[in-house]
């Protein structure tokens, strides 16, 4: 070819290319523009009576309103109506829900469970999730071990918002085998479903995997199962697997109970893992006891940094006794003011240096709580907590909860 | 005669050799923009389910450790920190080391937030090399704010002592000047609950902050910069790092996170023995050493990239400041492949062996030289007679017309994904700096790098440079 | 008439909200982000505050603790709205002087009670 002509093929390439890029970007930043104004019109009266509704106005004609709305304005208002269902509680959540299934929501996302398209079951789990629907469990048990990660995930968290407790024991299966759903996902769903969860995982505790254990375990501590702790203590002493045990440290000191102490007190044996050992410092801090002081004092100058930094903390929370430990620790006077200080030295340095770093911390926790603008004055959040997440504040007003 | 007329053969087939290149590099760059539009559409199918209110809410969710090296910075610290710490996380530290500083960098923080010091015990897990001076915290309020003022010692070594203060088992790393999205920390701590056992780091799309307007540390709205640099520069991001690294991200080579915004599990870091003081990337150097490790010790693990704008940052507006960045960047990707040599090729890492570090060998670190070599030597080559005029048009549509096509390409997807360019005068704007990359700008980097490849065999002292700083209230002047 | 003002980076949220306040008599100004509730807030002192925590510019802990700083504003009643509930977080919340906290999810109906109560503490 001679030059002109790929000249004027290469340049013609490039100038048909940019012409038909650039009116991609042309008509689809219209059509874009087009959609998003005609959906505003159409969601405008739908979103007045969706609002009022979500108001928690007892006025029927408002569900009617909703309930009779064009598909087209329904279409529109949707996505501002599920978002609105994860944003209220209480009769406005009741009243939406009641829209969504007069209009068939429920009762249409219910096959779409088995539909063949991995999305289309995920938006289906989704919305039977927030609806609440108690029917929908088998379906979306069934959805736990599907191939599509997404779908299991949505799956688990929608049986979480039912909370039908029956569904337990299948999400902690799922953490185990060839699909198997996050953790987390599933520790927060078994969680939402309260103390009727607990049957299925204290028999948790004994499945062969790990992670099913080890799950079981924390998740029992988080909801404050205390009838079970004396499993919990089995599982620190004596399960096979490290996270198991350190997870079940974790549980005892949030559970809070007085059996808790001598396993404790043993797991922070030098010889064992240093994780293991630093939780159940943690966890001796969380329980309070004064008569683990002595214990946590000598732990001090522990070559670990994780494990004596966690004995210092716990020693704060263990009131006088506790704190008298650490003044000792830290030595005679202040010094020449505080200065950080590193791991090397000797033990008795080293026991200086985190008792000086957690009085510190005591005496500025103790400048903010009377030194603030404002402030109530409240007693310090108590170390046994009851484990169920959400606040217990510690002002007079209650604070509004799950 | 017959010197000249091998000569002449000679230069033919080297200016064959570097069409060919530039035939491969730009197609290369096609294959990679289509893996990212896959990716892309993905995600945008599944963004509405992946339930980030859960994570959000829940007590499980890992705490993280936000790590700022700071040296100099007393235009913009204190906004950056106010929005750090009004990022959307349950539990979270702001961890701020002052670097030696030499400007009013602390005084101004310790003014703000009424700092006191507090006696420390650090732990020496990742090796450092300047002494902590002092660690203070807000008198008052309760927020999660620590300051460590430190002797001088570099970026690598800011964050080693940074990852030795860390409480909390995510470690992320945050350029000082860099503007957060709100569900930053968010969205890419999420593949650590998605996936605990195997993911060990994440990153996300960082993008370009000139020209956007910024009010109290975050970006409100998005144009393109006024400047003609910073707008090459935005399109210069927008094909290699939203799209390249996403297309490499789904390719499952993913070689490198941007150093301006990544989270690491702290337990993986320390084993690591925490950034290299000996490189310039050591962000870049991280990862790469990363991947070796537990490729060697046979881990199943996943490094993500969460296609999603996390951070914005200031670009480089004038020649100077842009010229030491790219000699910076470039010298480090030679220290880097000239430390990990043993890898490359090699198909005991894998992809990232056997795609990843080849890649880069040929086609980012000696992209320049060849850059250069084309701007000589074809014309040479004319004027020779070893090319006749076809061959030069040829050539000037292979290595800069499809590479201008390519630009059009990124510019369109963008559009596509995530549309933040809102105005007609932006993508104008775009459109022009997407040209002006092709002409002159890449042949004027091209030289930056070459020299900073050259300082990196030489081995001249590395020097963080320091970037003027206008900090960020109202729109960013540029 | 009582003017309440309200800051919320969402959309929803603020409707919601100034619907279920205007209903029950109140005059509302809605504002989306932290910086324009506290210029409004100085401009035209209303005479509740209810402000969401988490918002782009300055965050609802901010604006309180601004607003508590000021003495024109030192006494506005405050009410904070946040997703978030961990126990530090209510903490930091009354440590700012905030004087009521509701947690998303919310019920609109017990907002307006607590913006009411808050009201009457404030007039006794």
């Amino acid at each position: 070819m001679t030059v002109a002509q790929i000249a004027t093929f290469a340049l013609s390439v490039l100038i048909s290319a940019a012409f038909v890029l650039g009116m991609v970007i042309v008509v689809g930043r219209a059509l874009r523009h087009a959609r998003n104004a005609a959906r505003a019109r159409l969601a405008a009266p739908g979103r007045r009576a969706l609002l009022a509704l979500a108001a928690g106005d007892d006025a029927p004609d408002n569900l009617d309103a909703l309930v009779q709305l064009d598909p087209a304005v329904w279409r529109a208002v949707e996505p501002t109506a599920v978002a609105l269902l994860g944003k209220v509680r209480g009769e406005a959540h009741a009243a939406l829900v009641l829209a969504f299934e007069q209009r068939g929501m429920g009762d249409r996302a219910l096959p779409e469970l088995r539909a063949r398209g991995a999305i289309r079951r995920a938006r289906a789990a989704e919305v039977l999730g927030n609806l609440g629907r108690a029917d929908a469990v088998p379906g979306l048990v069934y959805l736990l071990h599907d191939t599509d990660r997404d779908v299991r995930t949505v799956a688990a968290r929608a049986l979480g918002r039912i909370g039908d407790p029956a569904a337990t024991r299948a999400l902690l299966e799922s953490l185990a085998g060839r699909h198997p759903v996050p953790p987390q996902t599933v520790a927060d769903a078994v969680m939402r479903m309260g103390a009727d969860a607990q049957p299925a995982l204290a028999a948790a505790l004994d499945h062969s995997a790990d992670l099913v254990r080890a799950t079981a375990v924390e998740v029992l501590g988080l909801i404050g199962a205390i009838t079970v702790a004396p499993r919990v203590i089995t599982a620190l002493s004596d399960d096979q697997s490290p996270e198991v045990r350190q997870r079940a440290a974790a549980a005892l000191g949030r559970l809070g109970t007085r059996s808790a102490l001598a396993p404790l007190l043993e797991a922070v044996e030098p010889g064992r893992p240093p994780a293991l050992r630093a939780t159940a410092a943690r966890a001796l801090g969380d329980l309070g006891a004064v008569a683990t002081a002595p214990a946590l004092g000598a732990l001090l100058s522990d070559p670990e940094h994780t494990v004596a930094h966690a004995a210092a903390y716990s020693l704060l929370r263990l009131g006088n006794a506790g704190r008298q430990v650490l003044e000792h620790a830290a030595g005679p006077g202040p010094a020449a003011g505080p200065d950080p200080t590193h791991t090397a030295g000797s033990a008795g340095d080293r026991a200086a240096g985190y008792a000086r770093e957690a009085l510190a911390r005591f005496d500025l926790d103790d400048q903010r709580r009377t030194g603030e603008v404002g402030a109530t004055v409240a007693p310090p959040p108590s170390p046994v907590t009851d484990g169920s997440g959400p606040v217990i504040g510690s002002a007079p007003t209650a604070v509004g909860g799950r | 005669m017959a010197a000249l007329g091998w000569l002449r053969d000679a230069l033919h087939l080297t200016d064959v050799a570097i069409l060919t290149y530039f035939l491969l590099i730009n197609t290369s760059y096609l294959v990679l923009i289509g893996l990212a539009v896959i990716e892309f559409v993905h995600h945008a199918r599944r963004a509405p389910l992946s339930g980030f209110d859960e994570t959000y809410r829940s007590p499980l969710t890992q705490p993280v450790s936000v790590l700022v090296p700071a040296y100099n910075e007393e235009a913009g610290i204190v906004e950056s920190v106010h929005a750090m710490m009004a990022l959307r996380y349950p539990v979270f530290e702001v961890v701020i080391i002052d670097d030696g500083s030499t400007d009013a960098t602390f005084d101004r923080l310790a003014a703000e937030f009424d700092l006191v010091e507090v006696p420390r015990v650090i732990p020496r897990d990742a090796p450092t090399t300047g002494e902590v001076l002092s660690v203070h915290v807000p008198r008052l309020r309760p927020e999660p704010l620590v300051v460590v003022r430190k002797v001088n010692g570099g970026k690598t070594d800011a964050l080693n002592t940074g990852i030795n203060l860390a409480r909390h088992p995510l470690v992320c790393m945050v350029d000082a000047d860099s503007i957060l999205d709100p569900q930053a920390l968010l969205s890419v701590a999420k593949p650590f609950a998605d996936d605990p056992l195997r993911v060990v780091a994440a990153g996300g799309v960082v993008r370009i902050a000139n020209g956007c307007t910024v009010v109290a540390g975050r970006i409100v709205d998005t144009r393109m910069p006024r400047g003609w640099l910073p707008r090459v520069q935005v399109i210069e991001y927008l094909r290699a790092f939203l799209l390249g690294r996403t297309g490499w991200s789904r390719l499952g080579g993913l070689l490198i996170i941007s150093g301006a915004f990544g989270i690491f599990r702290r337990d993986l870091l320390i084993e690591l023995g925490g950034l290299d003081h000996h490189t310039i990337g050591e962000d870049a150097e991280l990862v790469v050493r990363m991947h070796r490790h537990l490729r060697r010790s046979r881990r199943d693990y996943r490094i993500v990239f969460v296609a999603e704008p996390v951070s914005w940052s200031e670009a480089p507006s004038s020649m100077r400041v842009l010229g030491r960045q790219r000699r910076r960047w470039h010298r480090g990707i030679t220290e880097i492949l000239t430390k990990h040599r043993t890898a490359i090729g090699n198909p005991r890492y894998g992809r990232i062996g056997l795609v990843s570090l080849p890649y880069y060998l040929v086609f980012e670190l000696l992209a320049p030289f060849v850059e250069l070599a084309a701007v000589l030597l074809v014309p040479l080559g004319l004027l020779a007679g070893s090319i006749d005029y076809a061959f030069a048009v040829r050539f000037l549509f292979v290595a800069y017309g499809y590479a201008l096509l390519i630009n059009l390409i990124a510019l369109t997807v963008e559009e596509y994904s995530f549309h933040r360019y809102s105005r007609w005068s932006d993508l104008a704007a775009a459109v022009a700096a997407a040209v002006l990359e092709n002409v002159g700008y890449r042949q004027l980097t091209a030289c930056w790098r070459i020299h900073g490849a050259w300082s990196a065999l030489v081995g001249s002292r590395s020097v963080w440079g320091e970037m003027t700083r206008t900090g960020f209230k109202g729109g960013s002047p540029s | 008439m009582t003017a309440i003002l309200i800051a919320d980076d969402d959309p929803d949220i603020r409707d919601l909200v100034s619907f279920k306040l205007e209903q029950a008599g109140f005059e509302v100004t809605a504002v989306d982000n932290g910086l324009a509730a506290l210029a409004s807030a100085r401009e035209s002192p209303p005479d509740m505050i209810v402000l969401d925590v988490m918002m782009p510019g300055m965050s609802g802990i901010d604006v309180c603790r601004e607003l508590r700083g000021d003495p024109p504003t030192a006494t506005l009643p405050i009410i904070l709205l946040t997703a978030r509930a961990q126990e530090g977080d209510v903490e930091v919340g009354f440590g700012v002087g905030a004087d009521d906290y509701v947690v998303k999810p919310f019920s609109p109906r017990e907002l307006v009670s607590r913006v009411e109560a808050v009201i009457a503490r404030m007039r006794a």
